[in-house]
Parts: structure tokens; C-alpha cells; sequence
């Protein structure tokens, strides 16, 4: 990584921590914390997307994480932390099962696999009473650490952006590692790699379950901030909001998941004056950017950077 | 109460023969293109909303309302092949989320343009036919019974004119098809707007018989995508099977488990898809 990167992803990380400490307008802090969470499923999608698995089922492993905590802590009232360690279990050992089934499948109908997964586990928790209903589950405590309550939302900012800064540290050692290499090899020619000796069912499995078990985190972190969900939250739709953040960003780059999930998060509030007709920008710029920038939203950002450089770089030449 | 039988192989057939007609389309453009066109309920939409304006608000004839929406979404579908889909051939992921761009655009802008509340368009046939254990609504009946005529002649076109069969070469393999000089970008146009024109007249068909409103689009595209799976992906035999085979599916099992109901549609579709990954009668991927 080149210096300007480092100082660059510095100075990005302090202004997040200094933000709420000069801006405290909880509408605004609540809507990061948003970006914050969607961009821990997105970062997920892109995972699989690396070894071109598009994954449908973001929200169901999403719902299992906060479903299976809420329900543990409000019916039996164990602590926060059986209930990340139950929705931990619950996650790994569903994508295992369920991934030894749909992985076999390719391409499109992968996609489809998921859809399924996804809209199964919505009617699941939408129609057995065991799992609230339509209604869903109320008064969830939230996350604490003895007697530290992470109540308010300037507290949970600070808890989101924690796990998301270690989900991205994660995923960074991922990508540089073996494994992450093996995995880019998949993707580059999987018919070459299983021929050199790659187990292609191994690594996809594993890979779905690393992916599902940081949804369900992140389902759990979600259920214990909003302390309120409904089967709503978790529909297929949602699935396809969390997987066009990744590929609207860049599904490519770390960053392009976050900086999808924070554009897709904001810009509806900050497009509040065009009033009702957010859908219409929004889906118009998701058109657009697949349009003319197929490998993501955050290119334009690297193409215009280097521009300026070049632009400056030819001023100062030219005198 | 006794399993009412008969009235649910009638709602089985009206469900089914309405997923015939919508995923059919989008099954085509499937096979010719390999696009799973997520915004093609959005044309089914866009054609129920023509006929709530030029038949329920204007009062011009029905008929002309199915003609006036086939031609306006094959247009708007042709439009948009042209103008994006095109641009991006032969990816998976991008022509996918682009889809789901297109859809968002065009549910938005309905709501703003229509507002969220049901409409609805009045009755063309009225009265009901009542036999032994069932009743159907004339309208219903006359959704079966136009969507039969219109798969025949989609069935016809496909299997009997040279454009057919020029289509049917693209989506067996685009290659050779292009090695003996089929065009394949005249092709891929026109399956687009075939495609849409289909959904706009599935809209038309529906609109006279449940509500219209900005979100009917993206509540079907998923049922649509089960439909073209179940029977195989490509083919409109395909989604003639999978579209009858899923309507009778969620008739009876809705009927027996409620909301729960939805699920073995869905169940049974992976089943199919691990053991027979082209589908009932699809084209092999």
C-alpha cells in the first residue's frame, strides 16, 4: 500500500471518530450508523461476489443473526453475548448445511438458489408464532458490557464503526492472504483451478460460511441497536439493496461496498428536496454508473483523482 | 366443510394461466439474451396503468388498450435494449443490478406520477359462470382464455416464421447462429420488445381483474422468476409448464397452510434446480 493510501485511509478513519463529536444530530448519527451496518452486509456480498457467487440471501442470514439473539435474550433473558454466540452457531451451521445444496448450483442459478433461501426464511419468521409474526420482536435490550449500556446512539456509532473497522481489517487479511489468493484464482479460471488440485465445493462452502456468519453479526448488532424487528427488515428486496451497494461501489475493491453502502444510505435523505422522487434519481444513477462505470462507483472517484494529478502535474510542468 | 376441489383447480388455472403469460417473456429474453430482466414487472405494471387510463379513466375500448400497451412497453422495451442492455452484453452482474436500477426508476416515478392507492378498472365481462362445487367470474375466465390465445400465436410466431426460428437458433447457441448470418443485435432487439409487450398485455389482462398500483410489478417479478425456473429457463414451453405447475402448487397449498403456503413453490423449485438444473424442458446453460 502507498504512503498517500495510508495517511489517506487515516485521516478517513478520524474523521469518523471526531464526526459525531462535532455533529450530534441523532437523525444525522442514526442514518451513518445505518450506512455503518449495511456496509458490514455489503462487504459480505462482495466476498462471494469475488469468486462470482451473487448472493441473494443477505437478509435471510442477516434476519437468522438478529432473530435467533432477540429471541434468546427476550424470552429466556440471557446476556447480549449468548446471543452473538447463538447467532454465531445458529448462522455457521445453517450456511453449512444449506450451502452443500445450493453451491452445486452455477451462475444464474445461484442466484436463484438464494432468492428461494431468502424469500423461505421471510415466511418463516413472518407466519410461525414462535417468531412474533408480522409484528415481529419489541423490547430488545441493547448490547452491554456490564454495566456500560450502549443505549444511546452516539455509544452504538462508536460500537458500529468498531465492527465495522474490524470486519474491514478481516476482510483485508482475507484478500491478501493465501486463501485470498486461491479465491481469485477461482475466479479468474475455475476450471484451471480445480485442475491444479483446488477443492472449488471447499472453498465456495467456506467462503458462504464466513460470509453468513459476519451477516448474521451484523443481524445481531442490528436487532440490538433498532431493539425492535420485524420480518419487513429482511425481505429479498433488502437482499437486493445490500448486493447493489457492492456492485454499485465496486465489487472489486474493499472500498467499494462501503462507499456504495454509505452513497445508497445518504443520498435519499440528502435528496429529501426532490421530494418522493428519490427512487427515480437513485435507480437512474445505479443505470448510469453500471452504464459507463461497470466496475463500480468508486473508479470515478480514482479517475478523477488521477486526473486532477495529471492536470496538476501538467500546469506545473507547462511553467 | 368439504375441501372445496373444483373451485381451487379454477383459481389454480386463473393464477397460473396469469403466470403463463408474464413469465413468458421474460423466459424469452432469457434464453436469447441470458438477462434476468428484474425490471420486467415493472412493464407488466406500466401496462395495467395504460388500461386504467385509456380504458377505466378515458373509456376508449379494451381492446384498443391491449393494442395501445403492447405497442408503447415493446417500445419502451425495445428503447431500453438499445439504449443500456446492449452497452453491457454478455456480463452477469451488471445487466442484473441495472435491472434492478430500471425497476426502481420506473416503480418510482409511477408512484409519484399515480400515488400508492389501489385502482381499479372496471369489469369488460361481467357476471359469473357457476357449475357443480365452483363460480367463476366471467373477467377470470376471459384471463384464461385470452392468455391461451395469445401463447398460441407467441407459439406460432416462435416455432413457424423465419424470425422464430432465427430466435430460437440465438438462444440455442449465438454463435453458430451469427456464423450462418442471423443478426444478432436485430435479434436481441426484438426479443426485448417482444418480451415487454408480452408483460404489457399480461397487465392489461390483470388490471380488470385485481387492483392496479405502482407496486404490483415488483411483487410478481418473484413469483415470475420461480415460474421461469420450475419449467426451464429459455423456452416458453418452459414457462407455459412452470407458469400452471406453480399457480396449482400455491393454489392448493395456500389453500391447506395459509401464508406458509408460498413455500413449497419455492422449495420444489430447488429441488428441480438440483437435479435437473435445465429445468422441466429448459435449454441446457
Amino acid at each position: 500500500m502507498s504512503k498517500s493510501r495510508i495517511i489517506g485511509i487515516l485521516i478517513l478513519i478520524g474523521a469518523t471518530l471526531l464526526f459525531p463529536i462535532f455533529w450530534d444530530n441523532p437523525y444525522i448519527v442514526g442514518i451513518i450508523i445505518l450506512a455503518f451496518i449495511s456496509a458490514m452486509v455489503a462487504l459480505c456480498l462482495r466476498l462471494m461476489m469475488l469468486i462470482d457467487l451473487i448472493n441473494l440471501s443477505g437478509t435471510a442470514f442477516l434476519a437468522v443473526g438478529a432473530y435467533s439473539s432477540a429471541i434468546l435474550v427476550t424470552h429466556i433473558h440471557l446476556s447480549v453475548w449468548w446471543g452473538l454466540v447463538l447467532a454465531i452457531v445458529v448462522s455457521g451451521i445453517m450456511a453449512f448445511l444449506l450451502g452443500i445444496p445450493t453451491l452445486r448450483t452455477k451462475r444464474v442459478y445461484f442466484i436463484v438458489m438464494t432468492f428461494a433461501l431468502n424469500e423461505i426464511v421471510r415466511l418463516i419468521i413472518t407466519h410461525v408464532h414462535f417468531f412474533g409474526g408480522a409484528a415481529g420482536v419489541s423490547n430488545i435490550p441493547p448490547i452491554s458490557i456490564g454495566s456500560l449500556e450502549f443505549s444511546s446512539k452516539i455509544s452504538n456509532y462508536y460500537f458500529a464503526l468498531g465492527l465495522l473497522l474490524l470486519i474491514v481489517l478481516f476482510m483485508a487479511r482475507l484478500d491478501r492472504s493465501r486463501f485470498g489468493l486461491t479465491l481469485k484464482s477461482i475466479r479468474e479460471n475455475d476450471i484451471v483451478a480445480e485442475a491444479v488440485g483446488i477443492n472449488l465445493m471447499r472453498y465456495k462452502l467456506t467462503v458462504f460460511v464466513i460470509a453468513s456468519i459476519v451477516t448474521s453479526i451484523t443481524g445481531w448488532l442490528f436487532a440490538h441497536y433498532f431493539r425492535y424487528i420485524t420480518p419487513a427488515d429482511f425481505g429479498v428486496w433488502q437482499s437486493i439493496h445490500y448486493l447493489i451497494m457492492a456492485q454499485f461501489g465496486g465489487a472489486m475493491y474493499l472500498s467499494g461496498p462501503i462507499f456504495g453502502a454509505f452513497f445508497l444510505v445518504s443520498v435519499p435523505e440528502l435528496l429529501r428536496i426532490v421530494k418522493g422522487w428519490e427512487p427515480v434519481f437513485f435507480g437512474g444513477a445505479i443505470v448510469l454508473t453500471m452504464l459507463f462505470f461497470p466496475k463500480g462507483a468508486i473508479t470515478i472517484i480514482g479517475q478523477t483523482g488521477s486526473a486532477i494529478i495529471r492536470l496538476f502535474k501538467r500546469v506545473r510542468g507547462e511553467r | 366443510m368439504e375441501f372445496p376441489l373444483a373451485q381451487t383447480i379454477i383459481n389454480s388455472l386463473v393464477l397460473g394461466s396469469l403466470y403463463v403469460l408474464a413469465a413468458s417473456g421474460m423466459s424469452l429474453l432469457f434464453g436469447v439474451s441470458r438477462i434476468f430482466n428484474f425490471a420486467h414487472g415493472e412493464f407488466y405494471m406500466l401496462g395495467a396503468f395504460i388500461t386504467y387510463l385509456v380504458y377505466g379513466l378515458a373509456g376508449i375500448n379494451y381492446v384498443f388498450a391491449l393494442i395501445i400497451s403492447m405497442v408503447a412497453m415493446g417500445g419502451l422495451g425495445m428503447i431500453t435494449e438499445r439504449l443500456l442492455f446492449r452497452k453491457i452484453r454478455g456480463q452477469i452482474t451488471t445487466p442484473l443490478v441495472l435491472s434492478f436500477g430500471l425497476a426502481m426508476l420506473l416503480s418510482g416515478a409511477a408512484l409519484q406520477i399515480f400515488g400508492e392507492r389501489d385502482k381499479s378498472v372496471p369489469s369488460v365481462f361481467t357476471g359469473k359462470l357457476t357449475g357443480p362445487g365452483f363460480s367463476i367470474p366471467n373477467e377470470k375466465l376471459g384471463l384464461i382464455v385470452a392468455s391461451l390465445i395469445i401463447m398460441a400465436g407467441l407459439w406460432f410466431y416462435i416455432q413457424r416464421t423465419k424470425q422464430g426460428r432465427a430466435i430460437r437458433a440465438v438462444a440455442q447457441n449465438s454463435e453458430v447462429a451469427k456464423a450462418y448470418g442471423v443478426n444478432s443485435n436485430r435479434i436481441s432487439l426484438l426479443s426485448f420488445g417482444i418480451s415487454t409487450a408480452l408483460a404489457g398485455a399480461a397487465g392489461v389482462l390483470v388490471a380488470p381483474v385485481y387492483f392496479v398500483q405502482p407496486f404490483m410489478g415488483s411483487g410478481i417479478i418473484l413469483k415470475l422468476l420461480i415460474v421461469i425456473v420450475l419449467g426451464g429457463l429459455g423456452t416458453i414451453q418452459g414457462a407455459a409448464v412452470g407458469g400452471i405447475l406453480l399457480g396449482f402448487i400455491e393454489g392448493f397449498s395456500v389453500m391447506f397452510f395459509g401464508g406458509l403456503g408460498y413455500i413449497p413453490g419455492f422449495v420444489v423449485m430447488m429441488i428441480i434446480l438440483l437435479v435437473r438444473p435445465s429445468g422441466l424442458i429448459g435449454i441446457k446453460e
